[in-house]
């Protein structure tokens, strides 16, 4: 590190705004920093370093942004004086480590940037994934690095819905063209039923062969998509229905069957009758609540009159499969 | 196309085992090939981490040779699923990892180093051996090497089958299995039949074996060695495990339990067994990342109660009566008559079938 000049005030029309080697923070909101600048001005002054016989920030992007959104023109800096990209990266990189924590994203755009700046992989998963408080490893390495480069408006959700690690890793294995399709239909769901999605929509990509934006035109997703009928977290609930029944046909099947055997035989209300998880075996689980010998022989003679009509039989009786359902596939 | 032999692209060696007979064995077949005295517990551990953080650590450890001694028991009970039927089989550990590449192969997520390690002092696998066949002299023993590693993969580096078959032979309560998907039978020693040491092998469709099972022959070329096997005395297995469902999987499976008839004569056959894919989660997401090519993990698996991903439960089943019964047909010219007469001739008897 060579010098840290002593603050002085900087023109911000003299900033090169394009050069963004070192941004790492894109999406935020720097509402409340205006709120404080007004109030009581900027305190913390910008970090800033020459390029190319011009001013790049290096930083203090959400400063700025507050600064440029009040019109103000001059500002506080502290010059740098590091002609080495990593060097700079890391001066940074440690003075924010210590004031804040980073969120996804940030951190996805620390280690591409020290990747593009040259540091090997091997020393970012072993010096700086720890610090960012993410396993050393190579998997969360390319991870991060793929977040990187992910298509601005999963980003953008990423930043807005505070998606974890999870759900975002998964919206790198998308095309941009993808995530346009995707994302509107993510957004209003639960983060269960998020990955579901993702999942589900994935995998009977890669089984058919076809692209996820391909499957979600097909006719019987469109019908959905496009009404009027419901609102968007309805449509999306019921995509992920299409889509699980489009993964596990044969196991929807059977659930559908079976819910419609209770519907026929109008299964008594307050009695629960569960088949085994997956169907894995044939037993089943009735089960209900009593409080006292009366309500136990009521549920008995429901369960006793349900049992002798004739429907009483379709709730053994699977669907039929063949294999052509796969042949299809 | 046959496949080629294994070597490695390099050999450590820990200090410890550097006086072994076997070491020495070993290291004469791989001449040229570069080697690493590794003189600490700490320089193994670099040399790990230096596979782990390549950017495939399982294929990466698979071009890596490590000898080694064991220190803990050669001889474990399989590692069954829980819950489900115990098959009483007993593994040697001699060797770990393999050097073939199937896409589902469980030791990507089982085995905690990455690298093929061979362990080298038989003299105490032999004491191991002899305590454990004393203590068990009054009951059937099946035993085998097939489970952590291919049993005969390594086999013309260590040459370790003849002498397991050269121990084993002749003891009566005893059915030594080497268990394989290779076709590298050429050190095997001719013996008398019908004798108590068997030879399996790993079958599957022609597509599965083709797109899945990276390194290993194709299926006529693992019955051409079952032949020659049975040819110089020895008695067969054969595992159609993992089955697999793809379009068309009806037709393959019924092509290769066909072909199977032809080249091995029934009577030589000791044991055949089914099994349908599955896997835990975690080895989904390794498989994910290593193989993203393939289709087979996309099929309609459901979470069993034994934490592992499989087959929903009709299709399973289809699967396994399908193979089952031309098994039936083509080897047996006899099939159970009635209703789920299959089902319920095979399943008790299947390997780790689920008790219920
Ligand atoms: S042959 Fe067996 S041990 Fe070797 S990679 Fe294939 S499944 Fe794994």
């Amino acid at each position: 590190m060579k010098n840290i000049f002593e603050p002085k005030q900087l023109d911000l029309h003299k900033l090169n705004l394009e050069d963004t080697r070192f941004r790492i923070s894109e999406f935020f909101s720097s509402d409340r920093l205006v709120l404080s600048i007004k109030k009581i001005g900027l305190l913390h002054p910008l970090l800033v370093t020459l390029r190319e016989g011009r001013f790049v920030l290096v930083s203090g992007w959400k400063r700025l942004s507050a600064c440029l959104k009040l019109g103000i023109s001059s500002a506080p800096v502290l010059i740098l004086d590091e002609p080495d990209d990593l060097k700079a990266f890391l001066f940074t990189l440690y003075e924010n480590l210590a004031g804040r924590e980073f969120p996804l994203l940030e951190k996805a755009e620390i280690v591409s940037r020290l990747y593009t700046f040259g540091m090997a992989g091997s020393r970012i998963m072993k010096n700086i994934l720890p610090l960012l408080q993410v396993p050393p490893t190579a998997f969360y390495l390319d991870s991060f690095l793929s977040l990187s480069k992910l298509d601005p408006i999963a980003k953008k959700a990423i930043a807005g819905k505070n998606l974890p690690f999870l759900i975002a890793r998964m919206l790198v294995e998308f095309q941009a063209e993808d995530l346009e399709r995707i994302i509107p239909l993510l957004l209003p769901l639960g983060q269960n039923k998020q990955k579901e999605v993702l999942e589900d929509l994935l995998e009977i990509s890669k089984r058919k062969n076809v692209s996820p934006r391909d499957f979600l035109e097909t006719p019987g997703i469109q019908a959905v998509l496009q009404s009027s009928k419901w609102p968007p977290v309805q449509k999306s609930e019921r995509v992920r229905l299409a889509l699980r029944r489009e993964r596990f046909p044969h196991l929807t099947a059977w659930e559908e069957n079976f819910q419609l055997a209770l519907r026929e035989l109008r299964w008594p209300r307050g009695i629960s009758l569960e088949p085994a998880p997956y169907f894995e075996t044939d037993d089943m689980e009735a089960s209900f609540r009593f409080r006292d010998e009366r309500e136990f022989r009521a549920h008995l003679r429901k369960l006793l009159e349900v049992s002798s009509r004739p429907e009483f039989q379709k709730i053994f009786i699977r669907p039929r499969r063949t294999s052509k359902s796969l042949e299809k596939n | 196309m046959a496949s080629l032999p294994y070597y490695p692209d390099k050999v450590y060696i820990d200090k410890k085992s550097l006086d072994f007979p076997l070491t020495k064995r070993i290291l004469g077949h791989l001449d040229g090939v570069p080697q690493e005295i590794v003189p600490s517990p700490r320089r193994k551990q670099a040399i790990l981490e230096a596979i782990r953080s390549s950017k495939d650590p399982i294929g990466e450890g698979k071009r890596i040779l490590y000898l080694t001694v064991q220190k803990g028991r050669f001889v474990k009970p399989c590692p069954c699923t829980p819950r489900v039927i115990g098959c009483g089989y007993f593994i040697i550990n001699l060797n770990l990892q393999c050097p073939l590449d199937c896409t589902y192969c469980i030791l990507q997520h089982y085995l905690a180093e990455p690298w093929l390690t061979v362990f080298v002092n038989l003299e105490d696998l032999w004491h191991e051996l002899d305590d454990f066949l004393e203590k068990h002299h009054r009951r059937a023993i099946r035993i085998g090497t097939g489970e952590l590693g291919d049993s005969l993969a390594l086999d013309h580096l260590t040459g370790l089958s003849a002498d397991l078959i050269s121990y084993f032979r002749g003891k009566a309560n005893v059915c030594f299995e080497l268990k394989t998907k290779t076709a590298g039978i050429g050190d095997l020693p001719a013996v008398q039949r019908p004798g108590n040491i068997v030879v399996s092998w790993s079958l599957n469709a022609g597509k599965i074996a083709g797109e899945e099972e990276r390194g290993a022959p194709p299926v006529i070329e693992r019955l051409q060695a079952a032949r020659a096997v049975v040819k110089k005395g020895y008695r067969v297995g054969f595992h159609f495990d993992p089955l697999v469902r793809f379009p068309g999987w009806e037709r393959e499976y019924e092509e290769v339990v066909r072909k199977l008839f032809q080249v091995i004569p029934a009577s030589s056959i000791v044991w055949l067994s089914l099994g349908a894919l599955r896997f835990p989660p975690a080895l989904k997401k390794i498989i994910q990342a290593r193989f993203p090519e393939t289709k087979i993990i996309y099929d309609e698996f459901i979470l069993g109660r034994d934490g592992k991903l499989r087959y929903f439960r009709p299709l399973r089943l289809e699967l396994l009566r399908s193979v089952g019964e031309e098994i039936w047909r083509d080897g047996l010219a006899w099939k159970p008559r009635g209703k789920r007469a299959v089902e319920n001739t095979l399943f008790p008897r299947l390997w780790g079938q689920d008790k219920s």
